[in-house]
């Protein structure tokens, strides 16, 4: 399995959700991926043939509903803090139909 | 040649919820743009939607009102697709497991009533409003995350007019459900028809072509009338139909290209991993399919059974639920449901629109119009007398004082009357004259001199009996 990915894979990825790895993030990152990845290759020797395909780890169905009473807001400012363009309290972005 | 047509038509309905589908944001129209959001509508990472209680509520109401079944095991899924409508990349919605299936909802058409069977009815969110400007898109999330119903009905209307008595009748269901504003020109209710054509009795659907932006009942006529015909002249020229979406536009009354449909779009569904599948109890879904509002069809036959009112009356009544609910109001006074109809339905109405009001903004009380109304049926004062009260219950004020004010009672008393008639026949011999010559005007001419005598106060049609008989006499 092709699995190691260096820092700045890390760094770009973080860099592309908005927020910024500092060094000794992304080298914890890259060691705790690199865990993961020989966990996976444990779990891929395990014969699965005529299993079905799970959707939820769990099988037993849950009963929460939320009631509809309104919980919270954020402010206009807030809402736009991450883009990149707004106007008059919109997001702005590039037209797409004609 | 002849064609057969094909409709089927899909419905989005808000459903009237204080916050959204899946966070506690509140829902809200005409607000300052993003400014009714969170972190779930907005899908910041890391956010979990929950599902609202009172949204899959209605769903429910919905479902049992047009007859289908609910599954009590909701699940929602995942339609991925990347547009700015949406911030998360996809839409959360039900297409594996729709809440409700198999049902129907009858209308009345000229040919009788007519069973549309409705396939399935699921819950999703809306998406954002956006605005097209020259160069760039406005994006407002405040919408985003509304809880939305889709009710996809059965390909079984055959005519605008059937198309439009669908979406007529199951906007009222609807709205006497309580569960949305169905206000389609505010887009509280949207409308999709898919409509297509075959040569009469082919087993083979012809190409469908889908028209949106349908804002009104009136359109949804207008629109599909004007595409049987665009649809068949292509046809009967050799032409083939193009696989497209087109909307109405109001302008020419025509349907236009939107866009052509290439192959259908592949959303790549899968179970939203993020709710996991929810088991209602079966108690409270029990609960609320037996604790339905009234529906507008059981109205209608209340109250023909009840009121004694024709399918007019009770039409006129049920299609405007503000006034249908003042009705009742005034049979829990009136002691005549059918005198009571034709007071709200001509003289009300007519008041209200002459004056460009409604119910809520009038003083007018149900008690008050309803006690005007026995004050006739118990004839102290005549009909003519109650439109002049009338006025002055509009404006809020009790008949009884109004007409004791203006000093109205009705005469009723037999031996009263007659003495008036008597004194008018012997000051009119050339009447009497002209009555036993057939000329019937005579009578109009010698209640009017009662009435004129009496002050208004002759009870009209006891007047009018005891003149004739009278006249017989001299």
């Amino acid at each position: 399995m092709e699995t190691i990915k260096d820092k700045a894979y890390f760094k770009g990825l973080a860099n592309r959700l908005m927020f910024d790895l500092n060094d000794e993030e992304a080298t914890s990152i890259v060691d705790e991926f690199a865990t993961l990845c020989q966990q996976l290759e444990l779990l891929e020797a395990v014969d699965t043939t005529g299993v079905e395909p799970m959707v939820y780890p769990f099988e037993t169905p849950t009963v929460y509903l939320r009631d509809d009473e309104e919980d919270h807001t954020i402010s206009q400012e807030q809402a736009m803090a991450n883009a990149t363009k707004s106007l008059q309290g919109h997001f702005s972005v590039p037209k797409v139909v004609k | 040649m002849n064609y057969d047509v094909v409709i089927g038509i899909e419905i989005h309905c808000e459903l009237k919820t204080k916050t959204k589908m899946f966070s506690g944001a509140p829902t809200s129209f005409g607000m300052k743009a993003n400014t009714c959001v969170n972190e779930i509508d907005l899908g910041h990472p890391g956010t979990m939607p929950a599902v609202n209680k009172q949204a899959v509520r209605y769903a429910i109401m919905a479902c049992t009102a047009l007859n289908m079944s609910v599954d009590t095991l909701v699940k929602f899924d995942r339609k991925n697709y990347y547009y700015t409508d949406l911030p998360k990349g996809f839409q959360i919605t039900q297409q594996f497991h729709p809440i409700g299936s198999e049902g129907y909802l009858d209308i009345e058409t000229e040919a009788g009533t007519k069973r549309i069977g409705i396939e399935r009815l699921h819950m999703e969110e809306d998406t954002a409003k956006q605005f097209h400007l020259d160069a760039l898109t406005l994006v407002d999330y405040n919408r985003a995350g509304t809880p939305l119903v889709e009710i996809v009905s059965k390909p079984d209307m055959t005519s605008g007019k059937e198309a439009a008595a669908y979406v007529s009748k199951l906007r009222e269901t609807l709205f006497y459900l309580g569960v949305s504003d169905v206000k389609m020109e505010e887009g509280s209710m949207r409308c999709d028809v898919n409509i297509s054509l075959k040569p009469a009795g082919s087993p083979v659907y012809g190409t469908k072509v889908e028209i949106k932006n349908l804002n009104s009942i009136s359109n949804v006529q207008k629109a599909v009338d004007y595409e049987i015909e665009r649809q068949s002249k292509i046809y009967d020229e050799g032409g083939k139909i193009a696989q497209e979406t087109r909307r109405f536009d109001e302008a020419t009354q025509t349907t236009v290209t939107m866009r052509l449909k290439e192959g259908s779009v592949d959303y790549k569904y899968f179970p939203e991993p993020n709710i996991f599948p929810i088991q209602l109890d079966p108690q409270w879904v029990k609960g609320i399919q037996e604790n339905l509002p009234e529906l507008p069809d059981q109205r209608r036959a209340r109250y023909m059974n009840e009121y004694g009112l024709g399918s007019y009356d009770a039409n006129v009544l049920i299609s405007n639920k503000e006034l249908s609910d003042f009705y009742e109001e005034v049979c829990k006074v009136a002691k005549d449901g059918k005198i009571a109809a034709n007071w709200c339905i001509s003289e009300l109405s007519g008041a209200l629109s002459k004056r460009n009001e409604t119910l809520s903004t009038m003083k007018l009380t149900a008690a008050h119009l309803g006690a005007l109304i026995n004050m006739i049926l118990d004839k102290e004062i005549s009909g003519k007398q109650a439109k002049e009260v009338f006025e002055d219950v509009l404006e809020g004020k009790d008949p009884k004082e109004v007409a004791a004010a203006k000093g109205m009672k009705q005469v009723s008393d037999t031996s009263a009357i007659l003495a008036l008639i008597n004194q008018v026949l012997d000051e009119n011999p050339q009447s009497i004259e002209d009555f036993k010559n057939g000329k019937s005007r005579a009578v109009g001419f010698l209640v009017g001199q009662v009435m004129k005598k009496s002050k208004g106060q002759a009870n009209p049609a006891m007047t009018n009996q005891l003149l004739n008989e009278e006249l017989k006499k001299r």
